[in-house]
């Protein structure tokens, strides 16, 4: 119950800020931060290590709406066969199967019977946007549920997604402190090897020692020279 | 043998202020009788980071920081918001206040202000030592043109339209190496910002001992016929109670921690502390100033920024009809017009500007984060808006004065009109003016000033009430300055060093 209600009122701020359209883009960076942080439950052994059939399924089905995979445009579901989706359910142990079979559910009135992790791409992106506009929805009790779900999951799937996962972790000492691999502490744990969030927003994440030194070098030349 | 150590000097917190004045009088000052070097203390919360490791390089920075605040994801290294408002970096060497790269000297009509608050005796020419040592420190530097970015230009021309003239932003250039990773108060991996890096070393160099982990509960206070004195501290230790005592002893623990320490010793109101009063002055806590914010959000349809950079900033301030800087005075700011270090890529794809889902969404983020940026519009809050520091440390003030919003609709609607006169569009404009705020850069939570009836401390740092206890940080600012709070609260830390040496630390003090 306290779970649901805090998620409900993270909901209910996040919209609120997306209506009013009153807060910094620092205030947005902390509400984020604050939100994952919310979501973010300690694991417990049984429901983390085998999350229930549908609820991987729904996450999976959302996740690639969100960010869709194409030949050669890896997307959400690339990355399934490294447990993203175990990952974004992580933070979602205070959404509860109701309401992830009602979101999954509730698409067979609007698409001839068939639950949203059936649908096709187009159908999906479809289904999606006819509970963010709402209009298809007669009960709105029924719709708010479905779009705070749908909130829900967007946000922990964009966040998990372009936070870089799977390579998102540097190993850290006892003290907090991250153990890296070489003299210059570079610690950016983004490769080439495959093909994450960061790469498909073209972000470089924290500078290479090669980079770093080019960048010094270029800095004492403009400011130090002489000195 | 006592059952407590024993210092000439303690310093409680050991972030900017308190990192820089303790290894000054140690450097600096002597026994007053005797001559000798003093024996200094630094009491900190936090961990001591580079403790055992290697020494500090100048133009390199400390290995172990670097590790510390590398910046694989933005919750990893967050600064801890714990145990008050705001943000914290809680370490030995940390800071308090988010500090990215504007680097503003405290302006002429800032002494002018503090004196009118408070009735501080400071002067820009008294001041003027205090300022040179940080801006040397700290290599205080204008921003460069060649580091802009279309940003940059573009904020820069439009203003220039408009009848403004902005100027290059002053910036910390020790270590910078334009990475663009500055702001949002985490410290910076180089340790070029929001660092005490030099002062700790000095500290250490100088004999200064850190004590880190050890939260401090409580000054000891002792009444003494008709005055209070301060004799030491309490502190928790790794779980242990433990004590030390000193006959001078500096508060340093920023706008939030200082009145929060000394209530919790004390020293305030009547009212607050109830029977839980040693030392009364209602102005403990009290006169907490700051500015206000309002960043004006733009999506644009090709790239302003660059993949690395962005530390360089313009800006440009409405005068009074003086043509002087005061209350209702607001400022703007390019910042975000060029700085990538916000747009880590999870917040991009949850911002109100990005489309819905699927493959809209994610053409948004090939590029948003290099043409997402915004302008900031800053207000100094007028003096009479002041707010309070809660003994647990919160900060209340209201968040919806009419004549502030009024303020920061103006400036909103100023912003708009710039992003018009730009040689390339947004394709995305948030014109919407906030319905409420709030204050960042907090200040004067325990001001200098004249007396005991309007402030805590005198023009030297030393308390109206208790002998031998001192504060400097933020919190004796008297008022917010008009640029952002960091390196004014390191000019006065630079400030506070010399009137304690000249006061209590030279022979024959």
């Amino acid at each position: 119950m306290m779970k649901e209600k805090t998620i409900m009122n993270e909901s209910k701020n996040k919209q609120d800020t997306q209506n009013e359209n009153r807060l910094s883009r620092r205030d947005f960076v902390k509400q984020a931060s604050v939100a994952s942080a919310v979501y973010w439950v300690p694991p417990t052994v049984g429901s983390l290590a085998e999350p229930a059939i549908e609820r991987l399924a729904v996450v999976s089905a959302m996740g690639d709406a969100l960010i869709p995979s194409a030949p050669g445009d890896p997307g959400y579901k690339d990355l399934e066969a490294h447990g993203i989706s175990q990952e974004v359910l992580k933070g979602l142990q205070g959404l509860s199967d109701d309401l992830l079979a009602a979101l999954n559910q509730s698409s067979q009135d609007l698409f001839d019977g068939k639950k949203m992790v059936d649908l096709d791409e187009k159908e999906r992106e479809s289904y999606l946007k006819e509970i963010i506009g709402g209009k298809s929805f007669v009960d709105k009790g029924t719709l708010f549920k479905l779009q705070t779900t749908y909130k829900m999951l967007r946000l922990r799937i964009l966040t998990v997604y372009y936070q870089n996962f799977p390579e998102n972790v540097v190993p850290k000492d006892s003290r907090g402190v991250p153990i890296t691999k070489d003299l210059h502490q570079i610690s950016n744990p983004n490769t080439q090897e495959l093909v994450t969030g960061w790469d498909v927003a073209n972000y470089p994440g924290p500078v290479t020692w090669e980079e770093e030194e080019r960048l010094r070098a270029r800095m004492k030349n403009i400011f130090w020279e002489g000195d | 043998m006592p059952d407590y150590q024993s210092y000439d000097v303690i310093v409680v917190g050991a972030g900017t202020a308190g990192c820089m004045i303790a290894a000054r009088i140690a450097e600096r000052g002597i026994n007053p009788t005797t001559g000798d070097h003093l024996r200094v203390a630094c009491f900190e919360g936090g961990p001591y980071i580079i403790r055992g490791q290697e020494k500090p390089q100048p133009g390199y920075g400390v290995s172990s920081r670097r590790q510390a605040v590398v910046n694989a994801n933005y919750l990893g290294y967050h600064p801890t918001p714990w145990p008050f408002d705001g943000y914290q970096n809680k370490m030995v060497g940390g800071c308090g206040l988010h500090w990215g790269g504007n680097a503003y000297v405290p302006y002429s009509e800032d002494y002018d202000h503090w004196r009118e608050a408070s009735g501080v005796n400071w002067t820009e020419e008294s001041f003027r030592d205090a300022v040179d040592e940080v801006i040397e420190t700290y290599n205080i530097r204008p921003s460069v043109s060649e580091n802009m970015v279309l940003g940059n230009n573009l904020f820069r021309d439009a203003a220039q339209v408009l009848g403004y003239q902005p100027t290059k932003t002053p910036m910390a250039r020790r270590n910078c190496i334009n990475c663009g990773y500055c702001g949002s108060g985490h410290l910076c991996k180089y340790d070029s910002k929001g660092t005490s890096l030099y002062y700790m070393h000095l500290a250490e160099q100088n004999g200064v001992k850190f004590i880190s982990d050890a939260e401090v509960e409580r000054i000891i206070i002792e009444k003494q016929g008709s005055r209070a004195v301060a004799e030491g501290i309490q502190y928790v230790q790794y779980g242990q109670h433990l004590e030390a005592r000193a006959p001078k002893i500096v508060v340093t623990c920023g706008t939030a921690g200082t009145p929060v320490l000394l209530m919790k010793s004390g020293y305030g109101s009547r009212e607050v502390l109830g029977d839980k009063l040693v030392v009364e002055n209602d102005n403990v806590g009290r006169y907490l100033d700051g500015d206000v914010n309002h960043n004006v959000e733009a999506l644009f349809g090709e790239n302003i920024k660059e993949d690395r950079g962005g530390v360089e900033r313009h800006q440009f301030a409405l005068t009074n009809s003086q043509g002087k800087l005061g209350d209702h005075n607001l400022q703007f700011f390019d910042t975000n017009l060029s700085a990538v270090d916000e747009a880590y890529p999870h917040v991009v794809a949850m911002h109100r500007f990005a489309p819905d889902l699927g493959w809209e969404h994610k053409e948004y983020m090939r590029n948003a984060g290099k043409r997402f940026g915004a302008i900031a519009v800053r207000l100094r809050t007028p003096s009479w808006e002041t707010g309070v520091v809660s003994p647990t440390g919160k900060f209340q003030y209201t968040r919806r004065n009419p004549n502030i919003l009024r303020t920061l609709k103006e400036g909103t609607e100023l912003v708009v009109d710039l992003y018009g006169k730009m040689d390339i569009q947004p394709v995305k404009l948030d014109r919407n003016p906030p319905s409420r705020y709030r204050i960042a850069h907090h200040t004067s939570s325990c001001r200098a000033g004249e007396s005991a009836q309007n402030s805590v401390v005198n023009s030297d740092f030393e308390s109206h009430d208790v002998d031998n206890l001192f504060v400097s940080s933020a919190a004796v600012i008297p008022r917010a300055p008009l640029s952002h709070s960091h390196v004014p609260t390191c000019v006065v830390a630079a400030y506070t060093w010399r009137r304690m040496v000249e006061n209590h630390f030279s022979r024959g003090a």
